[in-house]
């Protein structure tokens, strides 16, 4: 498996104008890799995600771009060829499995139903191996949890559907987007204990989107941060803790209220000023001009050029942080 | 003046599940709240910390005399409260505030900016509406909003932004115990920062005692002097954010704190992944609430409460095998 994002771009044509949600946006993930696309909302991430699966909805389009995936774009396929490759060689977790799952049918059924999507089996056999699947994700008393429906199982359960729901075809690329985002602590530890195991178990490669950094430093091998629709820092992911180099990176970071293990050193929050641009009204040259503590005239003037720092290691700034 | 603020002592607060819809009859509690108690000095950060269906909102609602506890007392500077009604109740509004979770939704959208900062002005205070007027123009500046924007309704702003004109309500009348439930847990990363930053400033300013209900223990970590974790309606260990962050005595804390992502990618750390997720409050575990999930867990833990330990200093735990 590999993927390549070149230049995408996912344009939203609302009435009160274009959105530039994603916005020229390049990234590379290899077989076995976890990349985590960071960034706070607005930013583009979930909707890099569904250009990959050509799930854009209207209003959005894919305006630009190449998603090369094992050498194919997938911009180029037919419809019937996209839905092969959709649940079957990449699946897609989402944040929140109750607007995901069907409240009318057993959850055992739903898994079931997505093998027989891609498989040709009866659907006695797909049910038999429904509830493997889901012992394999860690559901209890598989055989007697598949026949209930969604609202009979926790919120942690029901993420464990979807996975297993995900990993049913076997994949090789799962893009789960902000997957804990609603869990509870102790409840976020166990899915992404999960997700690592699956993760080796099947070989994965893995996109990770979401905005928590302690996520990110855990599970990650590269990072691509987002901000209004651009990737403005790619590397791996202990050059972009350590060694952060776009203004916006570091800031973040700082602004991030962590724990130290063991330690007690409380910190003082460091603040970005001003607020997020919403995807209309973006500001011209750099788009982080307006917050950047470093900004100066030609950062309102022209958009920074991709440049390469270190090995793997990319920037879209004008003054990088060295 | 003392130094102790708020003092909550053996606060329950159990709501009724009924059935039927004429004759409707009680068939069990939800045990929301069960015999909290807890101290708070003056100008300290208190986090109240748990996950969902511990009982930290509950718990606020009823310091705040929102919802009527079903047993226990409040005592606020030393005077007990739980059964204060009418004009002494609205006098003691006046010295409690709360910023709400959802900024979306705990602001009205036909009033405009102003008016909705200056109502408790109006209502507490009995001030003229210039009065009113220039206060409210300071109260904008103090939380970073323009005050031309005075005029605007509460859809014209931004999540941060909407929470900024809530804490303006909320100080409007000079509380002395602010409880801020949730406050930035809808909002991005860097706009959490400038919140938490508006808050310590604000604390700062004004002499506010804040009580901090969350999730999140990063926040806890770095806003907070003294925290009480609570688990399923019960308080499972209290103390001074490092005791806690350091030695955690409590094996739900303990798990807790290992569940934290830190983002440090060179952190290699042994996770207490526990079992399970949290019961329902309806039919709430016997004995120590935790004993289903807790890797410590013995015979006795079933059967009986957990005794109050105390660690020295404020540290306190309650468990029958503490670490």
């Amino acid at each position: 498996m590999s993927l390549e994002v070149r230049d995408l771009k996912t344009w939203f044509f609302t009435e009160d104008g274009i959105v530039k949600a994603v916005d020229g946006v390049s990234f590379n993930l290899k077989k076995g890799e976890t990349l985590g696309l960071v960034g706070e909302s607005g930013s583009g991430k979930s909707t890099v995600a569904l250009s990959i699966l050509r799930l854009v909805p209207s209003p959005g389009r894919i305006i630009s771009g190449q998603i090369l995936f094992d050498g194919i774009d997938l911009l180029k396929l037919d419809s019937s060829e996209m839905r092969r490759i959709r649940g079957g060689k990449i699946a897609i977790i989402f944040q929140d499995p109750t607007s995901f799952l069907n409240p009318t049918i057993p959850v055992g059924e739903q898994i079931a139903e997505a093998i027989r999507l891609h498989r040709k089996i009866p659907k006695v056999e797909a049910f038999y191996e429904a509830i493997q699947i889901m012992e394999k994700v860690g559901i209890n008393d598989a055989s007697i949890r598949a026949r209930d429906y969604p609202h009979q199982l926790s919120g942690g359960m029901r993420q464990r559907v979807m996975i297993a729901m995900a990993i049913s075809c076997n994949p090789s690329l799962l893009i789960a987007d902000e997957p804990t985002t609603n869990l509870d602590v102790t409840v976020e530890a166990q899915i992404l204990e999960l997700l690592k195991n699956l993760k080796v178990e099947k070989k994965l490669s893995l996109l990770l989107i979401t905005h928590n950094l302690g996520i990110v430093a855990e599970m990650c091998d590269k990072v691509a941060v987002m901000y209004a629709g651009k990737v403005v820092e790619y590397g791996d992911v202990y050059t972009i803790f350590e060694s952060p180099s776009h203004p916006y990176t570091y800031a973040l970071l700082e602004s991030y209220p962590s724990i130290r293990y063991g330690v007690y050193l409380p910190k003082e929050l460091k603040v970005i000023p001003g607020d997020i641009p919403d995807g209309i009204h973006l500001p011209p040259g750099c788009r982080f001009h307006p917050r950047c503590p470093f900004s100066k005239e030609i950062c309102r003037l022209e958009a920074p050029k991709k440049i390469k720092i270190g090995n793997e290691h990319y920037v879209s700034c004008h003054f990088p942080i060295s | 003046m003392s130094q102790k603020i708020l003092k909550v002592e053996n606060l329950k607060k159990y709501f009724p599940i009924k059935k039927g819809i004429i004759l409707s009859k009680t068939i069990g509690y939800v045990h929301a709240v069960d015999n909290v108690s807890l101290k708070v000095n003056r100008m300290e950060t208190v986090g109240i910390v748990g996950e969902s269906g511990s009982g930290k909102t509950t718990l606020a609602l009823c310091i705040l005399r929102l919802l009527e506890p079903t047993g226990g007392k409040i005592f606020f500077e030393n005077r007990d409260i739980t059964d204060l009604k009418g004009r002494e109740l609205r006098k003691l509004r006046t010295e409690m505030q709360i910023i709400f979770q959802d900024p979306f939704s705990s602001l009205n959208p036909r009033m405009t900016v102003g008016r909705i900062i200056g109502e408790p002005l109006l209502i507490h205070k009995k001030m003229s509406k210039d009065e009113v007027r220039s206060i409210v123009e300071d109260l904008m500046i103090k939380v970073g909003l323009p005050p031309r924007h005075m005029n605007r309704y509460p859809h014209e702003f931004s999540g941060g932004q909407r929470q900024r004109i809530a804490i303006a309500r909320a100080i409007a009348i000079k509380p002395k115990l602010l409880i801020a439930d949730e406050p930035t847990s809808q909002l991005d990363v860097s706009i959490q920062a400038q919140i938490l930053k508006l808050l310590k400033d604000l604390k700062e300013e004004f002499g506010l005692t804040i009580l901090f209900i969350t999730h999140n223990l990063g926040i806890v970590y770095n806003f907070c002097d003294k925290i009480y974790v609570m688990y399923l309606g019960k308080i499972m260990e209290s103390g001074k954010t490092g005791e806690i962050f350091i030695s955690p005595a409590n094996p739900y804390t303990a798990a807790l704190l290992s569940a934290i992502p830190i983002p440090d990618p060179k952190i290699k750390r042994r996770r207490i992944i526990l079992k399970g997720e949290t019961p329902s409050p309806i039919n709430p575990p016997s004995g120590c609430r935790f004993h289903p999930r807790c890797f410590r867990a013995k015979e006795i833990c079933k059967r009986e409460e957990p005794p109050r330990i105390n660690l020295g200093g404020d540290h306190v735990v309650y468990c029958h095998f503490p670490l």
